[in-house]
């Protein structure tokens, strides 16, 4: 296995390397892509809109199972959206909730119930175990429900139990007031299925997914791929494609070349020298927006010699993020992020930027021999695989700038998880990517009942920022408000030293130029018709 | 032969047991909680915990092993964590995508591997014989991975001739799979080719300089059935070895091939469920992998039989 991982790495070089010289030598200069921009352009020469055909995506990872409460993986989740609804959806640009099976809710004073009205016009696809009836109150309840009771990775948290009102209106009811209950309720895994689909197939729903979405499933080709094809009673705008097909391509290399010989229209993820070879590509697009993932290194509170927080200010000085950011994404795909939140959310505050210290070597030596250790120490900085270049250049920095020898321990991840979620590593690198509303970054990662989970690693305690994070989802629903506290707690956790920020992620999705109207979204999510968007392609 | 057969059988109770035990042993010593891979990095230690509890995890080794055994007799694999669906019937579904591989990987292989080897013999030193010779050591040297990328890059990147990946279905038409089949094949054939070249070579060597194929030939028997007929046959035993060998190994899934080209058979699934701790798969494919090692060097120990009268197995291991 450890040979044929070697393999996979000398294989991932060779190959780029000959992708980029047959393109070279194909004489291929086309204009550098688009990077997100200049898409409305192209969409006003496209023209009007074509019905048919079918769009295959290429997926990174293989889908095992669709059924919402089992699945673990964002690649699953995209094909769930194409297939179900939720109640509510982010916008594209994900800066407010939008109706979606749900026309419009309110929040009790208290903030403990939601209460729905239901769209009127929801049919399910036709299944084997009903033949395409309409949705009602009743489906939301058991689907909520069973997310809520039955979801191993709890995609519906805090939710007492679901009423069902009227014919059409249901109220959540929850254990806690919390504003961010509609930011979950936009979770792959919270769509409307009906209890006969679920119940008739058991174990094999995830195979036979049945929803109110614009797409049916057709075939579920186990390892190879997933098939949907229009749904005739789709309540939303009829979609142009007559079908899609999401295609399972695990080796990075391969699915840019699956694009460009033509096998699929769309590859998520791209990568590293990927996208290289995608930009070179004249038929093809390369779309880029910062995403919702960052990367940063904890840096721990309770034990070691960062105990100290003027060691941590100095490891934090010592630190070249841009340098580092460089070095990793070489052919692009990150940028230098500041705050532990990616800019993609609403309660980003980028007036907080100018109060992260910029690297300073002198002044961080100086800072390490007021904390105690002017000649340097040793310590231990803990990683995954992927990430062994962001600790390389870590690492060399904290040698050449501290002395600091911090010896990397490259583990695979159920040992990283483990060993960071006790509070064991010293220092270590990881990433973090949830849903836009801050309280699933800054709540996970920094509040005091998250310790001994992997958010809070490091230990960090503040009761202020405790405090604080409580009554941004307790308080208000209002999202200025909550912005201005969580620009709050940024600032102390900022004050308190307990990451240094690193890279904040791309999403990059490559396609062929054909393809109309595909939104790339920060979150990584994939929407193929909706009120804002219908993929066409124009061929 | 019959009782052979069954004898050989039973004899695969033990070295099943002893693939089982290692197997669960090794899937419960790789590093990192199943239950924390499996629920990703948001989870709570609490969801871990409980995931922990739902697989199982908690109880003491030994019953695990007794819990394993048990549903082994009974011929259940156990249920993938990630699929949610029983072992047996993931691998069932693969193996025959890895079995069409395989063959049309094999019956290229032998296609071109021993009519290469038999001219490369009886042309010993020719032009020909170093070609064969050169060619089949680069095939030997060749890493699939590499070969299989510069295929797609000419075939299906610059060409447009053949699809990159997948595996196609029979609802878009025989022509679609066929298509589909063509470069993973011809990667997965190489090693074997040019192996059977370079055995099929060296044993037909050793044959050809013997006595009764001189007397063949003094019969006056044409070149093409001396060779072809009486040396060939004789030829046959170490060809065999090797190809029991390799068909073992192909059809306990084209690790790489099957990566490459992203074709749904039991490669992709052992990686794909190693990278995810999905320990019941492992264990599953792994002990299936094992049947078929077993079965296939019997037929391959049957077929010595057929092809050379003088091995005589059930005195194997008498005298």
């Amino acid at each position: 296995m450890r040979k044929f991982l070697k393999g996979k790495a000398l294989f991932s070089a060779v190959t780029v390397v000959s992708m980029l010289a047959l393109a070279a030598c194909g004489g291929q200069s086309s204009a550098p892509a688009q990077d997100g921009k200049g898409t409305g352009q192209e969409q006003a020469a496209a023209g009007e809109p074509k019905d048919g055909g079918v769009l295959k995506i290429g997926l990174s990872s293989t889908a095992k199972t669709l059924d919402p409460i089992a699945y673990t993986g964002a690649y699953e989740s995209n094909i769930i959206r194409s297939i179900g609804d939720t109640l509510v959806r982010y916008s594209g640009d994900l800066s407010k909730i939008e109706p979606s099976l749900a026309t419009e809710w309110k929040v009790s004073d208290d903030m403990k119930v939601y209460t729905f009205k239901l769209r009127d016009n929801v049919y399910f696809q036709p299944g084997k175990y009903q033949d395409g009836r309409k949705m009602t109150a009743e489906d939301v309840k058991y689907s909520l429900e069973r997310s809520s009771k039955q979801s191993a990775l709890k995609r519906l948290r805090g939710v007492q139990s679901v009423e069902v009102i009227s014919e059409n209106e249901v109220a959540l009811h929850l254990e806690q007031p919390n504003a961010a209950l509609l930011a979950m309720l936009t979770d792959g895994g919270n769509i409307v299925v009906p209890r006969e689909e679920v119940e008739g197939w058991g174990d094999q729903f995830g195979q036979h997914l049945i929803g109110t979405g614009p797409f049916q499933m057709d075939k579920f080709n186990q390892d190879d791929s997933v098939a949907l094809k229009r749904a005739d009673k789709y309540w939303g705008p009829k979609p142009h494609l007559d079908g899609v097909e999401f295609k399972f391509i695990t080796d990075a290399n391969m699915m840019t070349n699956a694009l460009r010989s033509g096998d699929i229209d769309v590859v998520t993820d791209v990568k590293g020298q990927n996208r290289a070879v995608i930009e070179k590509d004249q038929n093809l697009n390369l779309q880029t927006k910062p995403g919702l993932s960052i990367e940063y290194m904890g840096l721990n509170q309770n034990e070691g010699p960062t105990k100290d927080k003027k060691v941590r200010e100095a490891i934090r000085m010592a630190v070249d993020v841009e340098g580092l950011v460089k070095g990793v994404f070489k052919w692009g795909g990150a940028e230098k992020s500041y705050l532990p939140l990616p800019k993609a959310s609403w309660g980003y505050d980028s007036s907080l930027e100018a109060s992260v210290p910029a690297f300073d070597p002198q002044k961080a030596k100086q800072l390490l021999a007021e904390g105690g250790y002017p000649d340097g120490f040793k310590t231990e900085l803990y990683v995954i695989a992927s990430r062994v270049p962001q600790a390389t250049i870590a690492a060399q920095q904290l040698k050449d700038n501290l002395n600091i020898d911090a010896e990397i321990k490259t583990v695979e991840w159920g040992t990283f998880s483990d060993v960071v979620a006790k509070g064991k590593a010293p220092l270590y690198i990881m990433g973090w990517s949830w849903y836009p509303d801050p309280d699933f970054f800054l709540y996970q990662m920094f509040h005091s009942k998250q310790i001994g989970s992997l958010g809070n690693g490091y230990g960090y305690n503040n009761p202020e920022v405790d405090k604080l994070l409580d009554r941004a989802t307790a308080e208000t629903t209002d999202e200025a408000k909550r912005k201005e506290m969580y620009g709050q707690v940024m600032k102390m956790i900022n004050d308190d030293v307990v990451h240094v920020e690193l890279g904040l992620l791309d999403v990059a999705t490559g396609m062929k130029k054909y393809v109309e109207d595909y939104q790339v979204r920060a979150d990584s999510s994939i929407f193929l018709v909706n009120e804002e968007t219908n993929v066409w392609l124009n061929k | 032969m019959l009782r052979l057969i069954l004898r050989r059988l039973v004899d695969l109770i033990p070295t099943l047991l002893v693939v089982a035990t290692t197997v669960f042993i090794i899937t419960r010593m790789i590093p990192g909680d199943p239950a924390a891979v499996l629920l990703g990095p948001q989870a709570s230690p609490d969801e871990i915990a409980k995931m922990r509890e739902s697989l199982g995890l908690n109880q003491p080794m030994y019953l695990q092993y007794i819990d394993f055994l048990g549903s082994l007799l009974q011929g259940d694999l156990g249920t993938s964590l990630g699929y949610h669906q029983p072992v047996l019937s993931l691998i069932l579904e693969r193996f025959p995508n890895t079995l069409l591989l395989s063959v049309c990987a094999l019956a290229i292989a032998l296609l071109i591997g021993i009519p290469a080897g038999i001219i490369s013999a009886t042309k010993q030193y020719s032009a020909w014989d170093y070609t064969v010779m050169i060619l089949s050591l680069v095939g030997v040297s060749m890493p699939i991975f590499w070969l299989g990328v510069m295929l797609v890059l000419y075939f299906s990147v610059h060409l447009g001739w053949l699809p990159a990946t997948g595996m196609g279905s029979l609802s878009e038409g025989f022509g679609s799979v066929i298509t589909h089949l063509v470069l993973p094949s011809i990667a997965l054939s190489t090693i074997p080719m040019a192996t059977f070249a370079r055995i099929t070579r060296s044993s037909m060597l050793e044959v050809i300089r013997q006595d009764y194929i001189k007397t063949a030939r003094a019969k006056g028997l044409r070149e093409f059935f001396v060779v072809w007929k009486h040396a060939l046959k004789n030829a046959m035993t170490p060809l065999l070895t090797v190809m029991g060998m390799q068909i073992s190994s192909m059809l306990g899934g084209a690790v790489l091939t099957e990566t490459i080209f992203s074709w749904p058979g039991m490669g992709r699934l052992v990686v794909d469920a190693i990278e995810n701790r999905d320990f019941v798969v492992v264990q599953g494919t792994v002990l299936f992998i094992a049947v078929i090692f077993v079965l296939i060097n019997l037929l391959v120990d049957i077929l010595y039989t057929v092809v050379n009268p003088r091995v005589n197995l059930s005195n194997k291991g008498e005298g």
